[in-house]
């Protein structure tokens, strides 16, 4: 019997591929050292099938000290680059073991650029470099049982060497980038001062926390100004309404003020009524940037939170795969057979059924597509019992998927036009006519509008109230992580594979803090560093010019290694310029490490002497922290507390209403922040503990 | 290296400032005739507002306080 090895990107996909695939639905399943391997049996092939665990082969330095630059690089198994990735080398082992005589190859990984670069690299240094000839590829976007079987029926007879040669290419030039930019940053600190830190750079990284700093920048240097807003008041029947004034913002408060005495305890007039309806067509699909930017504004997921949930759903064979920028469900999907299985839920089931109703079902097709994967949507399989997150997020897909289904809402704007002594005025209204797809995205949408009353030209309403209002103009908001992954694709900065991550590292390296991203002192130092030394690294033209060429690569336009000899053409002066300056850098970075430093130490006033700082100190006998006064040292406050000596402190910046000491928020893993006055005396807590006794 | 009235960084020319807090200097020049023909208001009165609003930002605060007190 001819026997296939079938490799797969993580086991949880392998047992899918392998019971799909099994001509009886129950393939035999092996362990070998703590790694699943599963034989099907299909005609007249056995078929074993393994998984990786994502990246068995990883890039590292040919030779050489950690210093830069660094341009000649090897691929070798993860466990060789990073210890951290000990487990791969069992992986390694047993793909090896189960591929000796195998007569074919089959790669089953996700079908992208990270899949089919991950089975290539396999099959190059574990199954032998002829084992390419004998590979073909499977292509699906879900992990349902019928798109498996109909992959395999259809696989391609070879491997889909440009998305390899792109992938590759893409991982060496991100690897350059970064080992180099790293390095010379942390060696420019090191060097400068002895002091270690880790403080990477990158190509995607930079115009990144560069689009932070601009946007912080504005924030700072903000002046408000101020205006006027007039807003008036009517009764029609029992039921009060706002009027707005014609002009939104007027620029004198004296001729606001003029304004407001003159229409003050008139009537107004209806000049004219202005009724227009309104289609409003659905959304379409979810991309993955448009999921992740729905699940922050809905449901307060972070753009990782909803990735990781995305891809367990999509493991488990409820979702088409995550990672796709289209928003474009193409004709093959077979639309009714996934509302049959919808229907099969309680809350969908009325919903999925009006839309089988209809004769045909044609969904909103979004602009952007993607040729490997169609958008997402759910399989129909019904999901059984989901975590608190991936029931929520499933939702969300299955809601927007059948929302796309639906026809437009229609929608009914009236706007009033009414004369008070010469000043004009708008009532607004609106209403929805029809709920149309709204219907489907009930929860997620909310329908705003007031309901106006039969009125006619000429009606005389009182004006009961009438005011200006005085404003300032507000700074641009802070990014958030939903609107930064935006800004990014927009930019054309990164991939979808990649913006979560690069937004993720900001946070891990200090550069970037909060919910609406603040750029911390350390980052603002990081980028005005490089923006006057290095500025192409915060280049938006260059990323994007690099994201290009390696896109080209894809279609066989341009051609891998010269991409890669591009990347490095481009390092070499920058990285010479870096050592150049590395003193002068390293000292600049170590200023805003230090004040970094110090403010994270820093827990609020003294409020004993009123002028000191309390900070987290070391007790340096017994090594525990305590907080004390910063004017400790010069014998003028011998103000000090003691301290949780688990978990991370925080300064909150707010100081205790009973004894006046900061307030402080204690982190620890799993655990539930934990806020408290950090004066063990204070009167506030002898109180609780009455009340409790 | 000369240093900005207000930071470390360096600073950019005969008004004393690094280029974030130049930047603010002309935003708050900038918008004094918008105020002085809304409220009339004097440079002074102008400088003690701008200060306590919660909308000007960190830079711009501090070079209204600077401009303040000298």
């Amino acid at each position: 019997m001819e026997r296939t090895l079938v490799i797969c990107e993580k086991p949880s996909a392998a047992l899918r591929i392998a019971r799909a695939l099994d001509e009886s639905r129950a393939p035999e399943s092996f362990n070998e050292r703590g790694v699943d391997y599963h034989v099907a049996r299909r005609g007249d092939e056995d078929l074993i099938i393994v998984s990786a665990l994502g990246h068995l082969f990883s890039i590292t330095q040919d030779e050489g000290t950690w210093t830069y630059p660094v341009f000649d690089l090897r691929w070798v198994p993860a466990y060789e680059a990073n210890k951290r990735m000990g487990r791969t080398r069992r992986f390694i082992d047993v793909i090896k073991k189960l591929s000796m005589g195998v007569g074919g190859y089959v790669s089953a990984c996700d079908y992208d650029m990270e899949g089919s670069l991950i089975a290539y690299m396999i099959l190059l240094h574990v199954c032998g470099e002829e084992s390419l000839e004998r590979a073909m590829r499977m292509r699906f976007s879900t992990l349902t049982e019928q798109d498996l079987v109909r992959a395999w029926d259809g696989r391609s007879p070879t491997l889909d060497f440009p998305l390899i040669h792109a992938g590759r290419a893409r991982h060496e030039v991100d690897w350059l980038f970064g080992i180099n930019l790293t390095r010379a940053l942390t060696l420019s600190v090191k060097n400068a001062t002895g002091y270690y830190k880790t403080l990477s750079i990158g190509r995607v990284q930079g115009p990144t926390l560069n689009f932070i700093k601009e946007r912080e920048v504005e924030i700072r240097t903000f002046v408000p100004t101020p205006y006027w807003a007039i807003k008036a008041g009517t009764k029609i029947g029992r039921k009060k309404y706002s009027l707005e004034y014609v002009e939104s913002r007027l620029e004198s408060g004296v001729e606001a003020e003029r304004i407001v005495n003159e229409c003050k305890g008139k009537d107004g007039i209806i000049a004219s009524i202005d009724t227009r309806k309104q289609e409003q067509w659905p959304f379409p699909p979810f991309n993955l940037g448009d999921l992740q930017r729905e699940a922050y504004y809905k449901l307060r997921y972070s753009p990782r939170t909803t990735l990781q949930a995305a891809e367990r759903l999509y493991l488990r064979a409820l979702i088409s795969y995550p990672r796709t920028s289209s928003q474009r469900l193409p004709p093959s999907i077979d639309l009714r057979r996934i509302l049959e299985g919808l229907r099969k839920r309680e809350e969908y089931s009325e919903l999925a059924q009006s839309l089988l109703d209809r004769g045909t079902l044609r969904p909103r097709q979004g602009k952007k597509d993607d040729p490997a994967h169609p958008a997402i949507h759910p399989t129909g399989k019904l999901p059984g019992k989901l975590s608190r997150v991936d029931g929520r997020i499933y939702d969300l897909i299955c809601r927007r998927f059948m929302a796309a289904l639906g026809d437009p809402a229609v929608k009914e704007n009236i706007v009033v036009e009414v004369d008070v002594e010469g000043h004009i005025f708008y009532l607004r209204g609106s209403q929805l006519l029809e709920r149309g797809w709204t219907r489907f995205y009930a929860p997620f949408f909310r329908v705003k509008g007031v309901v106006l009353p039969t009125l006619k030209i000429g009606l005389r309403i009182p004006i009961i109230e009438v005011n200006a209002e005085r404003k300032h103009t507000k700074p641009a908001s802070r990014y958030n992580p939903g609107s930064l992954i935006k800004l990014m694709e927009d930019e054309g900065v990164g991939t979808k594979a990649t913006r979560t991550e690069v937004v993720d590292t900001l946070f891990r390296r200090g550069y970037a803090k909060g919910g609406n991203i603040e750029i911390t002192d350390l980052g603002l130092a990081i980028v005005e560093t490089l923006e006057r030394l290095v500025p192409e690294i915060l280049s938006v033209e260059m990323t994007r010019g690099l994201e290009r060429d390696l896109e080209l690569i894809q279609t066989g336009e341009s051609d891998a290694s010269d991409v890669v000899r591009k990347a490095v053409g481009i390092l070499e002066p920058i990285l010479a310029e870096f050592k150049a300056n590395e003193n002068l850098i390293g000292v600049e970075i170590n200023e805003a490490l230090k004040a970094e430093a110090m403010r994270e130490n820093t827990l609020g006033p003294c409020p004993g002497c009123g002028t000191g700082e309390i900070r987290i100190l070391k007790n340096r006998q017994t090594g525990k922290r305590f907080a004390g006064c910063s004017n400790f040292f010069n014998d003028t406050c011998s103000v000090s507390y003691p301290l949780p000596q688990k978990g991370r402190i925080q300064a909150t910046g707010k100081i205790c209403l009973s004894c006046g000491a900061p307030m402080i928020k204690v982190l620890q893993r799993r655990r539930r922040p934990w806020r408290l006055c950090i004066n063990f005396d204070c009167p506030s807590k002898r109180k609780e503990d009455q009340g409790d006794g | 290296m000369v240093s900005c009235s207000l930071c470390r960084r360096e600073r950019r020319n005969e008004t004393g400032f690094c280029g974030y807090h130049l930047s603010a200097y002309e935003n708050l020049r900038g918008v004094f005739d918008e105020w002085e023909k809304a409220v009339g208001v004097t440079w002074e009165g102008y400088l003690k507002v701008v200060i306590d609003r919660e909308e000007t930002g960190l830079w711009a605060r501090e070079v209204a306080l600077y401009l303040f007190q000298s």
